[in-house]
C-alpha cells in the first residue's frame, strides 16, 4: 500500500474557521467507519465526504453544501451523490489529522486543519461513481419509517407586532419544535441521545434550561428546521412555515391543552416548585443521581412524578413527556425540564392572548390593528401633498 | 470482520462507489479466519454481514489464518 495523498492539496485556501459552525448531525454512509456524514450550519445542510488519506495520519474530505431539494433527492434515491456535488453551489477540501474533530469544538483539535475552495475539476480524483445513490442499509442512523418530506403549514397571525414581537416569537416557538421534534421517532433515528445528553447537564440554574431548548432546536436537521416560506402581515395575517407539520400540530395541541386546563396545569407546577425549594433541589447538580439515590422521601418523589404526569396529561403530550422521563437521570431533571417546557408554552400563550396569534382556534385575532390605517400622514405635509 | 468473503467484497464496493479511494482506508486484501467460542466475543452480525470480534487475549491471528490475499473487485 503506497502512502501519501492521490492529488496534492487543490484549491485556493478558504478560512478553516468556517467549518468550526459546522454541527454534526448523523453518518449517511457508514462502512468500517463513516463514510459521508450530514452537518448543519443555522441555515443549511452540509455533507462531508470523506475522499482521502496519506496513510500516516491525515485525511481529506469533500465539505459541500446540500439544498433541501437535493437532500430529498438523494435521501430517496431520485440523485447520485455524484450530482448532489455537481449541483452545489461551493465545494470546499477539507484536510485534517484523522484522529482530529471535525466539529471543530476543541482547540486543540484546531492545530494543522486546511480547507480550499474547489471546483470539481480540480478533484476529479475524488468524485463517487455515476451510481452512488442512497442505500440505507449502510446509514443505521436514517429511519425511513419516518416522515421524510418537509410540508408547508400556516400559523395565523393578527394584531399588531413589534420587530421585538417577531424575535419573542421566533424563540418560543423554535425552542419548541426542536423538543417537540426530538422527543418522538424521526428521519435521524438517533436524535433522542441528543436529547439524554441535554438532560444529563447540571441543571443548577437557568443555563441548563435554555441550553435545554437551543441545543433540541440545533439538532434538528436542517433539512427539517423551520423555513419561513412566505409572510402575510395582516389582521389576520400568517406566516407559511416549511417543516414537519406533525411537530408543528403538536406545538398546537400542548397550547390548546394548556389554555384549557391552565389552572391545573399551574396548580401542577406549583406544586412541583414548592417540593423542590423544600428539598433545596433549585441549585443542586443531580445529573448523576438515580430516583433511589436522591435522599428525598415517597411522598416527594411521587410529586414529582405524579405532577410530572399530570402536566403531560393535560396539554396532552403525554407521549413526548414519557420520552422526557426516560431520558432524563432522575424525576426531578424530568419535572425540571416540564417547567422550563412550560415556560415556552406560556410564551406562545401570551401571543395568542394578546391577539397576536391564533394556533389554537381561540385567539382572538385583534381586529383593531389596520395595516393601511396611515396616520402618520397627518403629521407630514410632504405627503399630504403627494 | 464479515462472515464470508462476498460481505467483505460487497460493502468494499458499496464504499467504492461512494468515495473511490476507500481502499486506502480499508486495505486491498483480506485474511479468512477460523474462529471458535474460544477465540474471544463477538457481535450478532448485522443484514451486511458485519459483526465486531473481541478477542480474548490468547487468540492468535497468525495461527487463526486460513487465507490471505487480495480482493478481486
Amino acid at each position: 500500500m503506497t502512502t501519501g495523498f492521490a492529488i496534492n492539496f487543490p484549491g485556493d485556501r478558504s478560512r478553516v474557521g468556517m467549518v468550526d459552525r459546522h454541527q454534526f448531525i448523523c453518518d449517511l454512509c457508514f462502512i468500517d467507519g463513516p463514510l459521508l456524514s450530514l452537518f448543519r450550519d443555522n441555515r443549511t445542510n452540509w455533507f462531508y465526504l470523506w475522499c482521502d488519506t496519506d496513510g500516516i495520519g491525515r485525511d481529506r474530505w469533500l465539505v459541500f453544501q446540500v439544498t433541501r431539494k437535493t437532500f430529498a433527492e438523494y435521501i430517496s434515491g431520485k440523485l447520485s451523490l455524484r450530482k448532489a456535488i455537481s449541483a452545489s453551489k461551493e465545494l470546499f477540501c477539507l484536510e485534517g489529522d484523522t484522529n482530529q474533530h471535525l466539529e471543530g469544538e476543541s482547540n486543540v483539535g484546531r492545530k494543522g486543519r486546511i480547507l480550499s475552495k474547489v471546483s470539481v475539476d480540480l478533484i476529479q480524483a475524488y468524485l463517487p461513481a455515476d451510481d452512488s445513490l442512497f442505500d440505507p442499509t449502510y446509514a443505521p442512523d436514517i429511519s425511513m419509517a419516518e416522515q421524510l418530506l418537509p410540508t408547508r403549514y400556516s400559523v395565523p397571525i393578527g394584531g399588531d407586532w413589534f420587530v421585538g414581537d417577531l424575535d419573542r416569537f421566533s424563540r418560543a416557538y423554535a425552542g419548541l419544535y426542536g423538543f417537540f421534534y426530538c422527543t418522538k421517532p424521526r428521519l435521524v433515528a438517533s436524535i433522542q441521545s441528543k436529547l439524554s445528553r441535554a438532560l444529563r447537564a447540571p441543571w443548577e440554574g437557568g443555563f441548563s434550561r435554555v441550553n435545554l431548548f437551543d441545543s433540541l432546536a440545533k439538532t434538528v436537521p436542517s433539512f427539517h428546521d423551520m423555513k419561513i416560506r412566505r409572510i402575510e402581515y395582516a389582521s389576520p395575517g400568517q406566516l407559511e412555515i416549511e417543516a414537519l407539520d406533525s411537530v408543528g400540530k403538536d406545538i398546537q395541541q400542548c397550547l390548546d391543552g394548556y389554555m384549557t386546563n391552565r389552572a391545573e396545569v399551574d396548580d401542577h407546577a406549583k406544586a412541583i416548585n414548592v417540593t423542590l425549594s423544600a428539598c433545596r433541589f433549585r441549585r443542586m447538580n443531580l445529573s448523576a443521581r438515580s430516583d433511589s439515590t436522591l435522599g428525598i422521601s415517597d411522598e416527594q418523589l411521587e410529586v414529582f412524578k405524579n405532577r410530572t404526569y399530570q402536566i403531560a396529561n393535560l396539554i396532552g403530550s403525554h407521549q413526548q413527556l414519557a420520552t422526557l422521563t426516560s431520558e432524563s437521570p432522575n424525576c426531578v431533571v424530568s419535572a425540571k425540564a416540564t417547567l422550563a417546557l412550560l415556560t415556552h408554552i406560556k410564551r406562545l400563550v401570551e401571543f395568542e392572548n394578546a391577539g397576536m396569534l391564533n394556533l389554537t382556534g381561540r385567539g382572538a385575532q385583534a381586529a383593531e390593528y389596520d395595516y393601511r390605517d396611515n396616520w402618520l400622514e397627518e403629521f407630514n405635509p410632504l405627503t399630504e401633498k403627494s | 470482520m464479515y462472515v464470508t468473503l462476498e460481505h467483505l467484497l460487497n460493502a468494499a464496493r458499496a464504499g467504492l462507489k461512494i468515495s473511490p479511494l476507500y481502499l486506502k482506508r480499508l486495505g486491498d486484501h483480506y485474511v479468512q479466519l477460523s474462529l471458535s467460542p474460544d477465540s474471544g466475543r463477538q457481535t450478532q452480525a448485522n443484514s451486511k454481514g458485519h459483526f465486531d470480534l473481541h478477542e480474548y487475549q490468547k487468540f492468535d491471528f497468525v495461527t487463526s489464518a486460513l487465507e490471505h490475499a487480495k480482493m478481486k473487485l
